[in-house]
């Protein structure tokens, strides 16, 4: 279970990650505000079942669950290309990497996403998508073999 | 050679996308804030639970031999949770090292030490202890969080890689193999006094099962009144069921004892505790100004947008408990111009009769909004042809199951065929789900619980559900006493039957993947069962709609935003409510309506101009419903929508509690549920 303090602390902190998150998703920001509210009243009604160690995670799941909710009521597909971009004026070796990242499939890029931008742990990532920790191992490598094959100026290391 | 930057950092990623905007931010604070509003409902009861970290600080006391005499466990103990700042803020706190012992029938519960922190994040009281079998009783103690069919002592909640060996006995085993009693237990601090004043503030507690069959507790006391002081009185319990092999639990029994600690106090901390003052109390809410509308429940996201295009108003939110946006407005001393509110709250038939609710029909713009709703609707907000509320939202009157994952449907072998499609049919699954070898069937369960017990408390809290539900979308008299009803009691006897033999074990991390989920409400969701139990093709619902106060001191800011809301709904309701637009036209609404949205929250302008590209080049198709989707609803979903009026009452709830506990049978179970709901 987890406290109400503990609730509120870890969901701030939690915030611009959620915010990447869904937006790497859903691409709009009214949409990431249904998905992450949604979510919050999702795991607040269930709190008194959380585990603090594994907030992190099962809050990023929810979310993650509510974004894809949300992108099948609306039938909403994004083209790729628009998936991740900032809006300002990359380098050219940034607009390659945020093409590459964008062109993954949604099952490689939220692994990559959550694993090397928010620092996952293998098995954070796996909670928060609902697969095992060797599924996501598997994710990263055909991820980063994509990555490798499509970035030019770019190390792909583990 | 220069040497190539990693594609994979943490930043370079993150400088991929916007920053997150203050906006967004405080919109989730706000979305906190109302959350906590409504944290004092009994049902939310509060605990602390430590976790992994905790788990692994306590093998390290146990292996701590080589290590230096410990300052503070509690310390050691909290800081492998939050880091070694934590531990630090702790070790810089007042410390009472407390050794007291509470005994209560057959379990000993010690206070080994509480901790108050005065610095850094989350000041408060934190302490542990440990709770075990009194000498000579014959008891096996399972933490309340914790399933007989757990392997016992360990700590598999915390989704450590533990090696649990397959020779591991569950605490039903244990328990068996020494004719012992089974105790769920728990140990909590209820509240703390200071002086002589109770002092409001969240408590938190975990419970960690050791090897040696003791159970540790740790505790948090934190945010609202407490402060520093010489000494705290801690207001303890400790409770525990009888608990049967197959995870059924009997009555509560409960004590309750006070402890008073007095830390070790640094002049610093004196001289703090000397120079405080009493809390102030809350100032009083400003009186309503014109052009402000007060506006009650949800829609929190509609706010900005709506400021954003109306400049002249002002928002004011009304803060209440979770859920009691019904009650707030039928108190007629309570101020608020505007309310979001569920039609299952209460009785809104008698707000209209009384006179309580503006006619929202005498306003053209409203009224004809509302006459473009699906008529099934349409009917559930209007009285003699009047309408009194504009519906916002819509979700399934149930909660639904769904099918698990299909890596665990294919580790047992069945067939998604088998996949239920009635109430029997989930039932008899049960029986099919313990036929697959043992074995085959680790780390699955049934549903999202692993016992007997659990289970058919699951079933039977659904097949009410279900029941009230369908005798609502029925129509006529609110029973129970129906022979589908009948049937599927015995049918969920039958399941807990067959799901009391022996139970799989959870896989090597302490996990278990259900057969069958508890799935959302959602009238959408793609793989919801939408179990039936009678041939009724009614589908409920539950509406939130937006009514306007008839003594609004602002009607006319009031009528204005619910004018405004009217011509903005949410493009994920719309196309539900909604009988008429196309998808192409809810398409474009919905492209629109998030463009105003993207504009009114100062969203990235190149994703805007993206937006506006597209609105300009007609490639927005994807914005809205799939033209089949849409129209499958309206045929087969929205003529058959029954909007619910009642939720079932809490008397329901002691009713299934005493079927479960045999204090009540079949026939009793009924008239209790029919009573409940007279």
């Amino acid at each position: 279970m987890i406290s109400v303090e503990q609730f509120t602390e870890e969901t701030l902190a939690l915030t611009p990650a959620l915010y990447r998150l869904s937006m790497s998703i859903l691409r709009h920001e009214a949409d990431c505000k249904d998905a992450v509210q949604q979510a919050l009243f999702k795991a607040w009604s269930t709190r008194d079942r959380v585990d603090p160690a594994r907030f992190r995670p099962y809050l990023t799941r929810i979310v993650i669950n509510e974004c894809r909710n949300i992108q099948r009521q609306r039938m909403r597909v994004s083209p790729v290309t628009e998936v991740i971009s900032t809006g300002e004026e990359h380098q050219p070796e940034e607009s390659e990497l945020s093409a590459a990242i964008a062109l993954l499939p949604e099952n490689l890029r939220t692994p990559v996403l959550l694993y090397y931008m928010e620092n996952f742990t293998a098995k954070e990532t796996a909670r928060a998508l609902g697969i095992t920790a060797t599924a996501v191992k598997n994710r990263l490598f055909r991820a980063r073999r994509a990555l490798k094959q499509r970035l030019v100026d770019w190390e792909v290391a583990p | 050679m220069m040497k190539k930057k990693n594609a994979l950092s943490s930043e370079r990623l993150k400088a991929l996308f916007p920053e997150t905007p203050p906006a967004f931010t405080a919109f989730v604070a706000h979305n906190l804030d109302y959350l906590k509003a409504g944290k004092e409902t009994p049902v939310m009861k509060k605990k602390l639970s430590l976790g992994l970290a905790l788990a692994l600080a306590l093998t390290l006391l146990l292996a701590a031999v080589a290590v230096a005499a410990m300052l503070s466990p509690t310390a050691e103990v909290f800081g492998f949770l939050y880091g070694k700042e934590k531990e630090e803020a702790l070790l810089k706190g007042d410390i009472a090292t407390v050794g007291q012992t509470h005994a209560f029938d057959d379990l000993l519960v010690t206070l080994e030490e509480v901790v108050y922190q005065a610095e850094g994040n989350m000041p408060g009281l934190y302490g542990t202890g440990i709770i075990a079998p009194k000498a000579g009783s014959n008891v096996v103690l399972v933490p309340e969080d914790y399933s007989v069919n757990d392997p016992a002592g360990y700590a598999v909640h915390y989704d450590m890689e533990m090696n649990i060996p397959d020779t591991a006995l569950s605490y039903s085993e244990l328990a068996a193999n020494h004719g012992a009693r089974m105790l769920t237990m728990w140990v909590r601090v209820n509240n703390i006094v200071i002086g002589q004043q109770a002092v409001e503030a969240d408590t938190g507690y975990s419970l960690i099962p050791q090897e040696d069959g003791t159970v540790r507790f740790a505790f948090s006391v934190s945010d609202g009144q407490l402060r520093r002081a010489e000494s705290y009185d801690l207001s303890m319990s400790v409770g525990f069921r009888e608990t049967d092999a197959q995870g059924m639990r009997d009555d509560l029994h409960r004590d309750a004892w006070t402890v008073r600690v007095s830390p070790a106090l640094s002049a610093t901390a004196k001289a703090e505790i000397a120079a405080q003052t009493p809390p102030a109390e809350p100032a009083a809410a400003p009186p309503s100004a014109p052009g402000i509308v007060r506006v009650l429940g949800y829609g929190w996201s509609m706010d900005e947008v709506f400021l954003a295009e109306n400049p002249a108003r002002q928002i004011e939110r009304i803060q209440v408990e979770y859920d009691a946006e019904f009650e707030h407005i039928l108190n007629p001393e309570n101020a608020w111009d505007v309310a979001y509110i569920s039609l299952t709250q209460g009785d809104f038939s008698s707000l209209v009769k009384d006179g309580r609710l503006l006619n929202l029909s005498d306003d053209p713009v409203i009224a004809g909004k509302i006459a473009r709703i699906h008529q099934s609707i349409q009917q559930a907000v209007s009285q003699d042809g009047n309408a009194y509320a504009l519906p916002v939202g819509i979700f399934g009157g149930t909660y639904q199951f769904g099918a698990g994952r299909d890596e665990t449907w294919a580790q047992l072998g069945l067939s998604r065929y088998l996949v239920p499609k009635t109430f029997a049919q989930l039932c008899a699954l049960a029986d099919t789900y313990m036929a697959v070898p043992l074995a085959d069937r680790k780390g699955t369960s049934f549903l999202n619980n692993d016992s007997a017990a659990a289970s058919r408390y699951t079933l039977l809290d659904r097949l009410v559900e279900i029941r009230f539900a369908e005798a609502q979308a029925e129509g006529g008299p609110l029973t129970f006493d129906t022979p589908a009803f009948r049937e599927g009691l015995m049918q969920i006897e039958q399941a807990a039957k067959a799901l009391s033999g022996k139970m799989a074990r959870p896989d090597s991390n302490g996990r278990r993947y259900a057969l069958i989920n508890e799935n959302s409400n959602s009238l959408t969701e793609d793989d919801n069962l939408y179990l039936r139990l009678g041939d009724n093709p009614a589908y409920t619902a539950d509406i939130t709609v937006v009514v306007v106060n008839a003594n609004a001191d602002n009607k006319e800011a009031a009528l204005d935003y619910v004018r405004w809301l009217s011509g903005n709904l949410s493009g994920q309701f719309l196309r539900l409510l909604d009988r008429e637009m196309t998808a192409d036209e809810l398409a474009l609404y919905t492209i629109q309506n998030d463009l105003a949205s993207r504009k009114a929250t100062d969203s990235e302008p190149g994703d805007i101009a993206r937006m506006e590209e597209r609105l300009k080049n007609g490639n927005y198709a994807d914005y809205g419903p799939k033209p089949e989707t849409l129209a499958r609803y309206r045929q087969e979903i929205a003529p058959n929508l029954v909007v619910m009026t009642r939720r079932l009452p809490e008397a329901a709830y002691y009713a299934k509690d005493n079927y479960l506990k045999g204090k009540l049978d079949a026939d009793g179970l009924i008239q209790a549920l029919d009573a409940a709901v007279k």
